[in-house]
């Protein structure tokens, strides 16, 4: 009996990119071994004993010959269990056990139990982004991962439960249902509201100023002071990811494997802890993996006791913050993720945690404690906020409920409105992202608001970088006020709200 | 070639530098024989402290070349005086242990003018905290601006910012250095260093190329003491350094003032005490000037138009101060602003300013002003650009004491400034 070959599509992920990947099936007369070749990783080589199991669990055959399956670009690696329907597929076509072109324009993905059902996998918007560009007109997805790989059009997407039904289908016997709608939940997220939090009036006009502009901020307070509390509510402050953004979200968490089968209807919050590692942070490995701050894309990446995070690690966090993609290079491939987060960074203000009037720290002392946070890093930060220790607020006893996180959105994402319309076009969408020249474009400064610039300058209070830093800020603060002009006040409360140069020099 | 220092007391001095590590291990760092070890004749100093090095320094002592050292001194641009020829600061003869040499940089001349001058010692902390580094950057500002030649010993903390503050006033600060004139320590002033070594003088008792030493340290404090007529400690824990040269000063029968401190505060316990004991307080330069130079003879600050309106408060001043005519114009008069004569604020900002100067934080600020928290920080915003008030570490605010800005006090390593994009 002469060979008989077969080939089937399917993708392989890299970073959040997928790339095509052919399975060509080879059986020959031979001793019954199975071989798959390709720079396959332990995963996709085990795939054979997964495969064989549940070909013959579902009732279909195992041809007894000589089997080779090649994972062609061969020079490309090749991790994880999701090539296992795939090869499956490609051994049912080669030993004609479905029709051959019933494989032609499709492309599959998925994991084998033993007993023939399918699991879900990694990833699957990513390969459905990558079905429609590779111009597939079918893409076959265990029955979970419908729902996310449907957000893509353009490709049919089918979803499928086990083996036996997936060679119903190929053989026309079985029709999968269409992908479960997706549209849009729109449903405030449950994270807590603004108003849960007492006091902190500082803290909170400043997360409303990250929240309308995308401005990194950083919170100085005593322990219990309700950082993390508040940082939890930034997500809430910022408006609904639109589709496009939900998407870029879901491919993220996809990859990760933290998708819920849907399109992500919130923005992530990721609270990574200080001792991890640098490329737990920004992503990397030897199959690089998405970072927190990929995590955190279109969202918040909150850092408690930023001063205890390793200084590589803060360090790494700079170009992200600045380009909003990180890049890694794994021998000759680069790969880029995205990482378009607002950070929010919480410390002490000084080495000892205890509040001013018990503080016996020395200047030297907190020169050093600042110095920790690694200057790059504040670099990026436009905005600082102090808190107050709880008991001080009960002292005060201010019985007012603050105002709710759906009356603050408001004001966000009408400040949000005036930047995107201001800036379309620009490649920037908030403030924050406004480069030193859109910034002296749409952020001018004329009259009250300019003397007060110039004074800082006199000073030595502000520096080139800084000027531009508080202009930013400036232009939040007006937006949210709903001005077009920047005046004087806005100036004097972004500079108030600046991280202070000693603390960037220190 | 510098003809001021003779053949023995260069001898002399080679020698105290020959046997600095000895004294070290005689003396340990502070120790009350310091004064008379290093009063004792050359052969005696050897018998005392040089041990098994003994023969080893007759032999160097012996063969000292006066020359060949006064040629070397000349190639570095260090100059020397001693007691026997001119320039030598009279001041220091009124110590038991006459440094036989000082040495010097910034020239002869220069040194005999500001040691002629009123001198005032400044000295404090190494590690302050904030206010203490405003207080001292405003104390030598001040008082070089009247006149006054600030010394200090060019430590970190309070030294640093006595003489940056001397150079901001326009005088040129006197350092007076634990090791040689031409090695900077701390490293980390190096900058400040060498910018005394242009505008100012810096004197060492020990030869050049020398290291500092422990006992080099309450020297160099006896020699700040001996210097000024008046010595001003702005901040001092207990069992510090800087109570050493305060020690001195009184031992010397100088004048000792010390700049109030909270009560509460373990950092100024040292400087409190002293005030306790009776030494002169020191609220401002003008304070500092009263000591030195007597009530009223250069003061400016109540010529204002803050100081009229103040107006009952300034009755405690005594009467017989000198009418302007009189006196004619004062040199402070350069300065072009003072903290007690600050611009007239209105309602919010002066309550703002207020409840820095208590300390509060922002969050109270904004609470309690009933500004709300955007127009609290916008307020501060404003009193940062008007000089009265800076940042404080990360977050917090403080008052300054107003002034022409100097550059900010680099407290530890100093960081390369950012670039501009």
């Amino acid at each position: 009996m002469a060979a008989v070959l077969a080939s089937v599509a399917t993708f392989a992920i890299e970073g959040i990119e997928s790339h095509e990947v052919v399975v060509e099936a080879d059986v020959r007369r031979g001793l019954p071994v199975f071989t798959v070749v390709g720079l396959p990783d332990a995963a996709v080589r085990e795939a054979r004993e997964r495969v064989r199991a549940a070909l013959l669990n579902s009732g279909l055959d195992f041809p007894l010959q000589r089997l080779t399956a090649n994972l062609a670009p061969a020079d490309l690696r090749k991790a994880g269990p999701s090539f296992d329907l795939a090869l499956a597929a490609a051994v049912l076509a080669a030993s004609g056990q479905v029709p051959r072109e019933s494989l032609a324009s499709a492309a599959l993905c998925g994991e084998l139990s033993l007993g023939g059902s399918l699991r879900p996998v990694r990833g699957a918007l990513a390969m459905a982004f990558g079905a429609r560009k590779a111009g597939f007109e079918r893409l076959i997805v265990p029955v979970e991962n419908a729902g996310e790989a449907g957000l893509v059009e353009g490709v049919e997407v089918l979803g499928v439960p086990d083996l036996a039904h997936l060679v119903a289908m190929l053989r026309g016997e079985w029709r999968a249902d269409p992908p479960p709608s997706t549209s849009r939940v729109v449903e405030a997220p449950a994270e807590g509201d603004l108003n849960d939090v007492r006091g902190q009036a500082d803290a909170k006009r400043a997360l409303e100023l990250a929240a309308a502009g995308g401005h990194n901020l950083l919170m100085v307070g005593p322990p219990g002071a309700g950082k993390t509390m508040l940082a939890r509510r930034l997500p809430g402050l910022l408006p609904d990811p639109g589709f496009e953004e939900a998407v870029e979200i879901t491919r993220v968490q996809s990859v990760a494997g933290l998708s819920d089968g849907g399109l992500a209807r919130r923005r992530p919050f990721r609270a990574p802890h200080h001792t991890i590692s640098t490329s737990g942070l920004v992503g990397g490995g030897a199959t690089p993996r998405p970072g927190e701050i990929t995590l955190a894309h279109r969202g918040v990446l909150f850092l408690d006791e930023l001063a205890e995070f390793s200084r590589a690690a803060l360090e790494a966090l700079r170009q992200p913050l600045e380009s909003g993609r990180v890049e890694v290079t794994r021998g000759q491939r680069a790969i880029s993720f995205p990482a378009a987060a607002v950070l929010v960074g919480a410390c002490n203000r000084c080495p000892c945690a205890r509040p001013a009037a018990e503080c016996g720290c020395t200047d030297v002392d907190r020169a050093r404690y600042a110095r920790r946070l690694s200057a790059p890093l504040l670099d990026r930060i436009d905005l600082v906020c102090e808190l107050e220790t709880a008991g001080a607020l009960e002292l005060v006893g201010d019985e007012r409920r603050g105002e709710s996180t759906a009356s603050v959105r408001r004001r966000v994402v009408a400040a949000r409105e005036r930047q995107r319309s201001r800036l379309t076009g620009t490649g920037a969408f908030t403030n924050a992202e406004m480069t030193p020249r859109l910034t002296r474009r749409h952020a001018r400064v004329e009259g009250g608001a300019r003397a007060r610039l110039l004074e800082g300058h006199a000073h030595g209070i502000l520096t080139g970088r800084g000027h531009d830093r508080v202009l930013r800020l400036a232009r939040t603060v007006a937006d949210l006020a709903g001005r077009d002009r920047i005046e004087a006040d806005d100036v004097e409360e972004a500079l108030g709200f600046r991280l202070g140069a000693q603390a960037v020099a220190a | 070639m510098s003809p001021h220092a003779c053949d023995a007391c260069l001898r002399k001095s080679a020698l105290i530098g020959f046997l600095g590590a000895r004294l070290s291990a005689v003396l340990g760092g502070l120790d009350s024989r310091l004064g008379s070890v290093l009063a004792l004749g050359e052969a005696e100093l050897i018998a005392a402290v040089a041990g098994r090095q003994a023969a080893e320094a007759r032999r160097f002592s012996a063969g000292f070349d006066a020359e060949g050292s006064r040629r070397s001194l000349a190639e570095t641009g260090v100059e020397a005086v001693c007691p026997h020829g001119g320039a030598y600061p009279v001041a220091l003869l009124t110590l038991a242990d006459v440094p036989p040499v000082i040495y010097l940089t910034g020239g002869v001349d220069r040194l005999r003018e500001l040691t002629q001058a009123p001198v005032a010692t400044v000295v404090g902390a190494r590690t302050p905290s904030r206010y203490a580094i405003e207080v001292a950057l405003d104390l030598g500002r001040g008082l070089a601006a009247a006149g006054v030649t600030v010394v200090s010993g060019l430590a970190l903390g309070v030294d640093a910012a006595a003489h940056r503050g001397a150079l901001a006033g326009g005088g040129g600060p006197l350092g007076v250095l634990a090791g040689g004139v031409d090695v900077p320590y701390p490293k980390t002033n190096r900058a400040l260093h060498s910018q005394i070594r242009d505008e100012g003088v810096l004197i060492s008792e020990l030869p050049p190329g020398l290291r500092p030493l422990r006992w080099s340290f309450p020297a160099r404090n006896r020699i700040m003491a001996a210097l000024a007529r008046l010595i001003v400690v702005v901040e001092a824990a207990e069992s510090s350094g800087t109570l050493i040269t305060a020690e001195f000063a009184v031992q010397l029968g100088r004048e000792v003032g010390a700049v109030p401190g909270h009560v509460t505060a373990r950092l100024a316990a040292g400087s409190n005490r002293l005030l306790r004991e009776g030494a002169a307080v020191i609220r401002s330069p003008q304070d500092a000037l009263d000591e030195l130079l007597g009530v009223g003879a250069g003061g400016r600050f109540d010529q204002t138009e803050a100081g009229r309106a103040a107006g009952p408060t300034r009755l405690e001043t005594p009467p017989r101060r000198p009418t302007p005519v009189e006196r004619g114009p004062s040199p402070l008069d350069a300065l072009s602003a003072s903290p007690r004569d600050e611009p007239s604020l209105e309602g919010s900002l002066r309550r703002v300013l207020d409840m820095v100067e208590g300390g509060e934080g922002v969050e109270a600020i904004g609470r309690e002003t009933g500004l709300g928290p955007g127009r609290a920080r916008a307020a501060l915003g404003r009193l940062e650009l008007m000089g009265l008030v800076a940042r404080d570490g990360l977050a917090s605010y403080v008052r300054t004491l107003g002034g022409p800005r100097v550059a900010p006090p680099i407290l530890d390593d100093p960081v390369p400034s950012e670039a501009h994009p």
